[in-house]
């Protein structure tokens, strides 16, 4: 994404030229969406989302300050917007017990087929505990870089890293499998036992 | 599960294309946003009842200071001094600085809880 197209349109939107705002709409649509659809797996909802983070970026705008990269402060706006949306509609309201039955059985992928395999994975980390949650859904959303995670998510990037580790092992023992190396991370600490 | 096949389920996931109209339906939003004017926090109001509610206090003050000072009250700045060391003006005081935050916060957060103001 152009960041002096950003500037521009910002400067422009900020003068009273709302006709910009539209370009930015255009450049991030995709994004917000997909993002927002990674937390509430629907696609209508997705958008809704996504339109009411642009009114809540388009409302926040004068106060863009430019200190981080507009991408960076418009994610992070969504990001609690959806948040704390999903926290109000408890979407997340399956549990990871829950999870046991889809999981259950001596070879518990054997009878799923790999879509199937995917959204049982998916559908666990949506039941992950919350700031674990946020943590992976967001981490591989900005395609696994940590200090972006970190950013985003307006931690730290060690304490990114360990949300994301416990995220992953929380995962690793609701899916059913031990024998899942942290390789991801590198440097993460492994406490396999 | 392996955790490469953990990383290439999470990072594989579908990518959903924008419906045709989303874009004019944020625009459409973001239109009405812009025409209508944003709720300011009301602070000539604010400003006014301040001003109302110093005098009220001050006038209860004084009262209290007349009543105290038995007429000296012009006469004897240091019956000011013993007068405002009182603890019940202190009181007094304190529960009229306490509502005019408490005004205050409250507009505040209704503001900012409705989203007329962020």
């Amino acid at each position: 994404m152009d960041k002096d197209q950003d500037s521009t349109d910002i400067r422009r939107v900020l003068d009273g030229d709302l006709s910009a705002f539209e370009n930015i709409v255009r450049r991030w649509q995709g994004p917000l969406i997909n993002l927002a659809f990674r937390f509430c797996r629907n696609r209508q909802r997705a958008e809704e989302l996504a339109q009411d983070a642009f009114l809540q970026i388009f409302r926040k705008l004068p106060k863009f300050r430019g200190d981080a990269a507009f991408s960076t402060w418009m994610f992070s706006l969504a990001l609690n917007l959806y948040r704390s949306d999903l926290r109000r509609r408890a979407l997340a309201a399956d549990s990871l017990d829950g999870l046991a039955d889809l999981a259950g059985g001596r070879q518990p992928y054997a009878e799923f087929a790999r879509r199937e395999r995917a959204e049982l994975v998916r559908r666990a980390v949506a039941a992950l505990p919350e700031r674990y949650r946020d943590a992976v859904i967001v981490f591989y959303f900005v395609e696994m870089n940590l200090s972006e995670t970190a950013r985003l998510l307006g931690i730290r990037e060690g304490t990114a890293k360990a949300l994301l580790y416990r995220g992953r092992e929380l995962l690793r023992h609701k899916l059913g499998e031990s024998d899942v190396a942290p390789a991801m991370f590198g440097g993460v600490p492994h406490e396999d036992g | 599960m392996k955790m490469d096949e953990l990383d290439r389920i999470l990072s594989s996931d579908q990518m959903l294309t924008p419906s045709s109209d989303f874009e004019s339906r944020v625009m459409k939003r973001i239109l009405v946003e812009a025409a209508s004017p944003s709720i300011r926090f009301p602070w000539t109001l604010f400003a006014l009842s301040l001003t109302v509610q110093a005098f009220l206090a001050g006038l209860a003050a004084r009262t209290d200071i007349v009543y105290r000072a038995n007429h000296l009250l012009w006469k004897k700045i240091d019956i000011w001094i013993t007068a405002l060391s009182d603890p019940a003006l202190q009181i007094a005081a304190l529960m009229a600085v306490t509502s005019i935050v408490g005004t205050f916060l409250l507009v505040w957060g209704s503001l900012r809880l409705t989203g007329a103001r962020d």
